[in-house]
């Protein structure tokens, strides 16, 4: 088969892009040998190719456009609900449940809050082993402040990232604290050796909040990962424990099905008890 | 070429009227609105994905970081408004990259001009003079564009006339197929592969002259 230079002009991009069908490469080839007008078309449009892709970096999302993005999104989602008049209406009938439910809350804030883990902190808290499951945390709790460590996926709902977490089968329930004052949730999965984590992060305001889940026996009779002892026998004790080593932040270890979750974040250590013993 | 993005209206995406004050409790609403919450979950899980293929073609299209972020956020707001037009199961990335390239055309309707006629006759002298002495092709290119900097790639790039740069970009960044591409812009195959041809030629003659103006390149007629 023969080409003429009009042809090449037509298979040109396929060649380059190495598309070009089996039958007529060889023709393509044996034209371009001959004609040095065409050669020199390929090899120059192959050289402006080389040149996108060599020189232009391809870049992910930066986190202030996610969050400005996700953010645009929220407030579009706010208006497509039912307008605040048939909100009121309808709330209006319940105007003795609201309150009754605040109290209850209140009350078991209360409740939990002082019998939390207190007076521990005397015994063995160090925990600055590379395993250590609070070190850990912390050290990804800053990355992600700093936006060095981005989440794999980013939503402003809950139900989002529960599903991420379903089909990353972590084999652990994850807990996701569905937080209304939340700006965005943030999901990331990994392994540890051989054991599964689940992180979650939530972005509410000004303040973090970064948890990472794991399965409960992963973390107090495992060998991959380890946790203080005096973290262990409060877990134990109560199914909780804080952390008293970082007073620039607020550390919050506890159980809840079979889940060992460890909080890390900038809200004060009262704040965030409160808001994790009311979920 | 057309006006310079950073010259254009800049985009501003508003809420719509009314929208303050039923911001004040959405958290509630939402509680009590399932359908739409699995609604919003499902437009986020779908569409966010995407969200780096659509960013780095709003940075490419619109060459400022403002404007790309406006874009994205627009592209954003409009997919999840017209979320119930989108055909499950169809390419949704397809889909949103068209909402972008539409939002665009709309905000930068620039001034369309035919390119220029390109004369390439300087290019291939220079290129039959290095190619002789040139052992291969990454020699060929170091001599070419070696010097040259990723900003002066992408400001060729972004001047390159939309129909252009569009498929450049999907192909040789995004390294979409030829099918994929004209399922992105709706156009049949043999449109792709004839602007692709064109603006990579168009590229190549701004290139050659970002680096002849540089001195990394120098031809006889001398610079």
């Amino acid at each position: 088969m023969d080409l003429t230079c009009s042809d090449i002009q037509v298979y040109l991009g396929d060649a380059i892009d190495r598309t070009l069908p089996k039958q007529i490469e060889s023709a393509f080839q044996a034209h371009l040998r001959g004609c040095r007008a065409c050669r020199n078309s390929y090899e120059l449009e192959q050289l402006a190719k080389y040149a996108v892709q060599s020189k232009i970096r391809r870049m992910s999302t930066p986190p202030q456009v996610y969050t400005s993005v996700l953010s645009a999104l929220r407030s579009e989602y706010a208006l497509s609900f039912p307008s605040g008049e048939k909100w009121w209406n309808w709330s209006i009938n319940r105007r003795t449940t609201l309150p009754a439910l605040a109290g209850g809350i209140a009350l078991v804030v209360f409740a939990l809050f002082f019998r939390g883990p207190q007076n521990r902190v005397e015994q063995l808290t160090a925990h600055t082993a590379a395993n250590d499951l609070i070190n850990q945390t912390y050290r990804n709790f800053l990355r992600v402040r700093s936006g060095e460590l981005k989440p794999s996926l980013t939503s402003c709902f809950p139900e989002s990232i529960q599903a991420y977490f379903l089909q990353q089968d972590t084999r652990f329930a994850v807990n996701i604290l569905p937080l209304p004052n939340s700006d965005w949730y943030g999901a990331i999965a990994n392994e540890y050796g051989k054991v599964k984590l689940a992180h979650v992060v939530y972005k509410l305001g000004d303040e973090w909040l970064y948890v990472s889940q794991v399965h409960e026996s992963a973390a107090l009779s495992g060998e991959e990962l380890s946790l203080p002892p005096a973290a262990k026998e409060a877990l134990e004790t109560s199914g909780w424990y804080t952390d008293p080593l970082h007073p620039e932040c607020s550390v919050v270890v506890w159980k809840v099905n079979g889940t060992l979750c460890t909080a890390v974040s900038t809200m004060k250590k009262e704040r965030l008890l409160a808001m994790l013993t009311t979920q | 070429m057309g006006r310079s993005p950073s010259t254009c209206r800049r985009m501003s995406v508003r809420p719509r009227a009314g929208s303050e004050r039923r911001l004040m409790i959405p958290s509630l609403l939402a509680f009590f609105s399932p359908g739409l919450k699995k609604k919003h979950a499902e437009f986020e899980a779908e569409a966010l994905p995407h969200m780096d293929v659509l960013y780095n073609f709003a940075l490419r299209t619109t060459g400022n970081e403002d404007d790309a972020r406006d874009l994205l956020q627009e592209t954003y707001l409009k997919a999840y408004r017209f979320w119930d037009k989108y055909e499950k199961g169809t390419n949704i990335r397809a889909w949103l990259f068209r909402i972008m390239k539409n939002s665009y055309i709309n905000r930068y309707r620039k001034e369309m001009k035919e390119p220029d006629t390109v004369d390439y006759d300087e290019i291939e002298n220079f290129y039959n003079s290095i190619r002789a002495q040139s052992i291969d092709t990454n020699d060929l290119q170091e001599k070419l564009y070696g010097n040259l900097l990723g900003d002066e790639v992408a400001k060729a790039l972004e001047a390159l006339p939309d129909d252009f740069r569009t498929v450049v970009i999907l192909s040789d960044i995004e390294g979409l197929t030829y099918e994929e591409i004209a399922e992105f812009i709706e156009r049949p195959i043999g449109t792709v592969r004839s602007r692709l041809h064109r603006g990579r030629k168009l590229l190549q003659r701004m290139l050659f002259e970002y680096a002849k103006n540089r001195g990394i390149i120098k031809t006889e007629q001398g610079d």
